[in-house]
């Protein structure tokens, strides 16, 4: 250990209880072409500064706790290898989110919008006892690629959006609730697209792309977002296409 | 016990976008409509005033701006079609010969276009 390569990693520190605002604080980690951001993370608690707090679990890009920003760059800590930063890096917490302590953030508002978007299967009045539901490979294909979606947050911290206006639901949340919108074997659509269809729903993308380009998993959100828009304004001209349909129908009838 | 939390939230400030290259390529695409703006205005004068039209498109402010709103159109017009692909929700194939088709009738029409204007 003693005579591993070294690198300086600046990282953001806060402690609620003591400071009015974060600092960075440079540490010396040891590294090899094996060492990820997360494990120099853990050598800094385990061997240099036990009160620095960061969220983390699987170790293997599948949980999404361990998202941060490497030199301003959305990351899974898991995921990036300390081999390419060999001139140092800055590690922050998450864009876009309050900070609560050193690199975790709270993901309130996000978990909140997922919530909010009916993660789930809705209306199968199917029965285990009926077997399973069969999907054909092309009714996969269309939702499959949104299915990727782990939860991480990176493209909330990518998404200039969300952080002006906190209110935006937000890539993840939508692209879930359109993975669902798209499976076969859901019927709850139209519960999701109030939601999903507002100011602060879809509508509040502007396609800035930096979502899909970060996400860990390329899950696509700014895909499922456009298609979604797509789907907003064909459901809008067919509203008043119905509307109009509904107010001849009803003069039809008092005629 | 009265909570120790004091979430820090970070103040976003006008230049956001300065920081990172692909925010600075999204200003600039945005950016790009102001010309187009600009351009769809001078031709709306031409219906209304077609002789202050005539002197003015020799100007060579007016021309500048007649170039650099074709540059934000081209632009425009290359990532409006790297959108395409994202909002159709189609099978790669598909995909790949529809694109292949969008340009072949923009580069058609463009050239048809330049054609007309000369004769």
């Amino acid at each position: 250990m003693a005579d591993a390569k070294k690198l300086l990693l600046k990282v953001q520190r806060y402690n609620p209880e003591k400071d009015n605002a974060p600092y960075l604080v440079p540490y010396e980690i040891p590294w090899d072409d094996q060492t990820s951001l997360l494990d120099g993370l853990q050598y800094l608690k385990d061997c240099v500064c036990p009160d620095l707090s960061f969220r983390s679990s699987c170790r293997m890009a599948i949980c999404g706790s361990c998202g941060v920003m490497v030199n301003c760059v959305p990351k899974l800590a898991c995921k990036t290898f300390l081999r390419n930063y060999s001139d140092g890096a800055i590690v922050e917490p998450l864009a876009n989110f309050p900070v609560e302590r050193d690199l975790v953030v709270d993901l309130t508002h996000f978990l909140e919008y997922i919530e909010a978007l009916k993660p789930y299967v809705i209306g199968n009045a199917r029965k285990p006892a009926e077997g399973p539901n069969t999907q054909t490979p092309t009714e996969l294909a269309r939702y499959h690629k949104f299915s990727m979606c782990i939860n991480c947050g990176l493209c909330y911290a990518a998404c200039p959006q969300f952080g002006l206006n906190p209110a935006f639901l937000g890539p993840a949340a939508i692209t879930i609730g359109h993975r669902y919108n798209l499976d076969s074997r859901d019927h709850g659509r139209d519960e999701r697209v109030q939601t999903m269809n507002t100011k602060t729903g879809v509508w509040s993308c502007t396609f800035v792309g930096y979502c899909s380009e970060v996400c860990p998993k390329h899950a696509d959100p700014a895909a499922a977002l456009q298609q979604c828009k797509v789907e907003s304004a064909l459901s809008f001209v067919t509203s008043i296409l119905n509307c109009k349909k509904n107010k001849e129908a009803s003069h039809g009838n008092k005629a | 016990m009265a909570t120790k939390r004091k979430p820090y939230v970070k103040e976003i400030d006008c230049w956001w976008w300065k920081s990172n290259p692909y925010y600075r390529f999204y200003m600039l695409r945005e950016t790009s409509s102001v010309f187009s703006v600009l351009a769809s205005l001078f031709l709306l004068l031409f219906l209304f005033s077609p002789k202050t039209f005539a002197t003015l498109v020799q100007n060579p402010i007016i021309c500048l701006l007649s170039f650099m709103a074709l540059l934000a159109a081209v632009l425009h017009t290359k990532t409006w079609f790297d959108l395409t692909p994202k909002a159709l929700n189609l099978p790669e194939e598909k995909l790949c010969s529809l694109m292949k088709g969008l340009w072949a009738v923009t580069v058609g029409f463009s050239v048809l276009t330049l054609l007309l204007s000369v004769v």
